[in-house]
């Protein structure tokens, strides 16, 4: 099922195109990591789903609904964690979820409910009673979060939301996320800083100078762009019948042999990653570890960066 | 049913929102204390003046005394404090950054203005309501008329409703990036508009058979409070319509062009209504009607605006229909800020037009100084426009623009001061006007000079803002 389909969104300020008919197409569950330098338009592409943005050119449809038409139907199901923000200072934590809770029209009956699974869901049930003046950066930032589910939005869009905090904080940051991906909620999560979102990211879309360089699974980005994958193998014994055995596989190179530690690179798909496991199984090669070695975001990112230089 | 809607407007979360902080027990009692004291001053004080100096004649004079001093309260309360309430809630949002959660709110902006109306100033509404019991009393007590107290209780509410919502309206371009405070407006309003407010509120008292004293509008004669009742609440809905169309497309302008047009016909029907009863009088109130009727043209422009992006952003649509520059500036014409400027300035010239054939006077030889007028408003029109293309690349465009116009208001009436020569005073657009005004007979020669040299001062603003079409045409087709 869609949830978020944008057809040829562009964003003009003045002669700057700071988003370039950018195209998206989100299915339920995608956690799709929005990456790119300063500057590239992941935050007004954001902005413009959000509703907050009217776009140049273009339009998309959230949830059946159509951005330019039904956005307040949009803001209902949605929620969105600017890159700057700050809470109602003069309001306790509960107080604030209370307002938006009713601001969302969440059951009556549900909202104290709800405001308690919030707070523990961010681990600041502690501060329910505190006010948000007294909170620390990482706090606010983990209390946005809480704001933006307490109706239970379907989609999130999320703007650099580890931006200016402490590694304790974006650890913690990360924690929520990771939680919110599991939840199955659709997740759009941009950021510059790459290792925020690996992990969790089950696609990627890659910014650069308003334009979508490239979207998809990460998998299949990192097939595309690697074009080829790196496996460890660690063996009890037999080690150099072990590097024959791979050197005749197919489409497959060996990089180095450390102690009994192999690295190949195999440019083929997940299957034949397989067959190779159990051919040296099958020929009594003792294979104590066999792993994949995940080429992170920023060595894509990099890639694709020099390829576009 | 009435019991529902009120249900439904206190059901307003930001009114809920506003509750929590502003009815905390130790700011309501802050605030209650004070109000409790003023209270009791203003008791005190009348009561030592009735018991010791025999000011009052008898109890009726007293209590009438303090029902117009609780309405000075009132509308120190509702005008001022309440207007601030209102003025300032958008601009906390944006200093405190939470502008874009409220933004985000799934609520209608009605109910978001209504929102920010109501529980930015519960506190203000709580004690006005008092006083409002308080009035009760007291001018029942002190004899005042109950229709004239109706009467002023609906001015007093009017007004506030505008002045409110022309606050929260203003608020809205409220810059991002934080400014010190411009506390020297406040202070100039206070120490000009306020003095006099209070000592017309404080005559009123002295005023007899006030809820009869009617003004004229059109043929009708319609009692003084009511009319000020209508005329704020006519304004009331505009300014209301602005804050709704500001929350729903916040980086447009405040007026559509349609808008524009029906805003400025309203208001010259409106100040016409109110000069009217007075056409016939003499050739100098049509001329006042002019000056009034021209202050829309000159607001309305601003509030309708388009900036050189904005221009950028249009060409994008119009570069699909034609390709070349040329093809394109011809529809782009239509879509300037000169394109508004001319037609606001189209109705003035209708409704002066038609003051004239009112009064019965020559229509061309009375019309000539509209044209006069036209082209002063044309050299402004340029200017402002010039204003609107070049402060994106440079900010400091607005200062240099101001600085000519205001080089262009006063340097004829200093020119004409040291060399004694009234003729020159006439270079100025004030002081055409008030030539008009003072002396209606001036020389056809003297007219047309004034005439030509501001067409010619057009000639270059015009050029450059033509070349900035052109570029921004060019720089569409390379984009």
């Amino acid at each position: 099922m869609k949830i978020l389909e944008a057809n040829k969104i562009r964003k003009e300020f003045g002669t700057l195109v700071a988003v370039n008919d950018v195209d998206l197409s989100l299915e339920k569950g995608q956690v799709v990591g929005l990456i790119g330098p300063n500057g590239a338009g992941k935050t007004t592409l954001l902005r413009i789903l959000a509703t907050l943005l009217r776009p140049t050119d273009g339009n998309a449809r959230i949830l059946g609904y159509d951005l330019a038409k039904n956005y307040l139907d949009i803001r209902k199901h949605i929620g969105f964690l600017p890159d700057f923000f700050n809470l109602y200072n003069d309001l306790t934590l509960r107080e604030c979820l209370e307002f938006f809770a009713k601001a969302y029209k969440v059951e009556p009956d549900s909202i104290a409910q709800q405001i308690d699974a919030m707070l523990e869901y961010v681990e600041l049930e502690d501060k329910r009673d505190t006010f948000i003046r007294h909170l620390s950066r990482g706090m606010v930032q983990r209390m946005g979060v809480a704001a933006l589910l307490v109706h239970d939005p379907e989609v999130l869009l999320l703007d650099e939301p580890a931006s200016g905090l402490d590694p304790k904080a974006r650890i913690q940051l990360r924690v929520v996320l990771r939680k919110l991906s599991n939840e199955g909620k659709t997740i759009i999560i941009s950021s510059h800083i790459l290792t925020e979102l690996s992990g969790f990211c089950s696609h990627i879309a890659i910014m650069n100078e308003g334009s979508m360089v490239l979207y998809g699974d990460v998998d299949q980005i990192q097939q595309k762009v690697v074009g080829s994958r790196k496996v460890a193998i660690t063996v009890l014994d037999g080690c150099d019948r072990a590097v024959e055995l791979i050197k005749e596989f197919p489409n497959t190179q060996i990089i180095k042999v450390q102690h009994n530690t192999i690295t190949a690179e195999i440019n083929a798909p997940l299957e034949q990653l397989a067959a190779l496991n159990t051919l040296l199984v099958e020929k009594q090669i003792k294979v104590v570890t066999f792993c994949e070695e995940k080429t992170d975001l920023e060595d894509i990112f990099m890639k694709i960066s020099s390829e576009e230089g | 049913m009435f019991s529902n809607g009120k249900k439904r407007i206190l059901d307003n979360p930001l009114i809920q929102r506003y509750r929590y902080s502003s009815l905390r027990p130790l700011q309501f009692w802050i605030y209650t204390i004070i109000y409790i004291t003023i209270i009791i001053l203003i008791l005190f004080i009348n009561y030592t003046s009735y018991r010791y100096r025999s000011h009052f004649g008898d109890p009726a004079d007293f209590f009438e005394s303090i029902y117009f001093q609780f309405l000075i309260f009132q509308v120190l309360i509702l005008w001022i404090w309440a207007a601030f309430n209102s003025g300032s809630a958008l601009t906390d949002e944006i200093y405190n950054k939470s502008y874009d959660f409220f933004r985000m709110l799934p609520l209608p902006a009605y109910q978001k203005a209504i929102g920010i109306l109501i529980g930015r100033n519960l506190l203000a509404l709580l004690f006005a309501g008092i006083n409002c019991l308080f009035q009760l009393f007291l001018g029942l007590s002190g004899k005042v008329n109950f229709v004239l107290q109706v009467q002023i209780f609906l001015a007093l509410v009017s007004i506030a409703v505008l002045a409110n919502s022309a606050a929260l309206l203003t608020s809205t371009n409220t810059p991002q990036k934080k400014k010190s405070p411009n506390i020297i407006v406040p202070i100039l309003i206070g120490f000009f508009f306020l003095p006099p407010l209070l000592g017309t509120l404080a005559g009123l008292s002295q005023t007899n058979d006030l809820e009869k004293v009617c003004a004229g509008f059109f043929t009708l004669q319609v009692p003084i409070f009511l009319l000020i009742t209508s005329i704020a609440l006519y304004f009331s809905l505009w300014a209301f319509k602005g804050i709704t169309r500001k929350f729903n497309r916040e980086r447009e302008t405040l007026f559509t062009r349609k808008g524009a047009f029906i805003f400025m016909l309203g208001y010259e029907i409106v100040t016409l209504g109110l000069f009217y009863p007075h056409l016939s009088e003499e050739i100098m109130i049509t001329y006042l009607f002019w000056l009034a009727s021209l202050i829309p043209v000159i607001l309305v422009l601003f509030g309708s605006l388009r900036s050189q992006d904005n221009y950028i952003e249009y060409s994008r649509s119009i570069h699909g229909r034609s390709e070349t520059v040329k093809s394109m500036m011809s529809s782009l014409l239509p879509y300037s800020n000169l394109t508004v400027g001319l037609g606001l300035f189209a109705i003035w010239t209708l409704f002066s037009a038609g003051t004239i054939i009112a009064t019965g006077e020559d229509l061309l030889s009375n019309l000539y100084p509209a044209f006069v007028l036209f082209s002063f408003y044309l050299f402004f029109l340029l200017m402002v426009e010039l204003y609107a293309l070049y402060n994106s690349p440079n900010n400091k465009t607005g200062l240099l623009i101001g600085f000519i116009i205001l080089l262009q208001i006063i340097v004829p009436p200093i020119l004409s001061g040291i060399m004694r020569n009234d003729t020159i005073y006439l270079y100025s657009p004030f002081g055409y006007f008030f030539s008009i005004i003072e002396a209606p007979d001036r020389s056809f020669a003297i007219e047309t000079s004034v005439l030509v040299l501001n067409l010619v001062l057009c000639i270059i603003p015009a050029k450059l803002i033509w070349q900035r079409y052109r570029l921004i045409l060019i720089a569409r087709q390379k984009m």
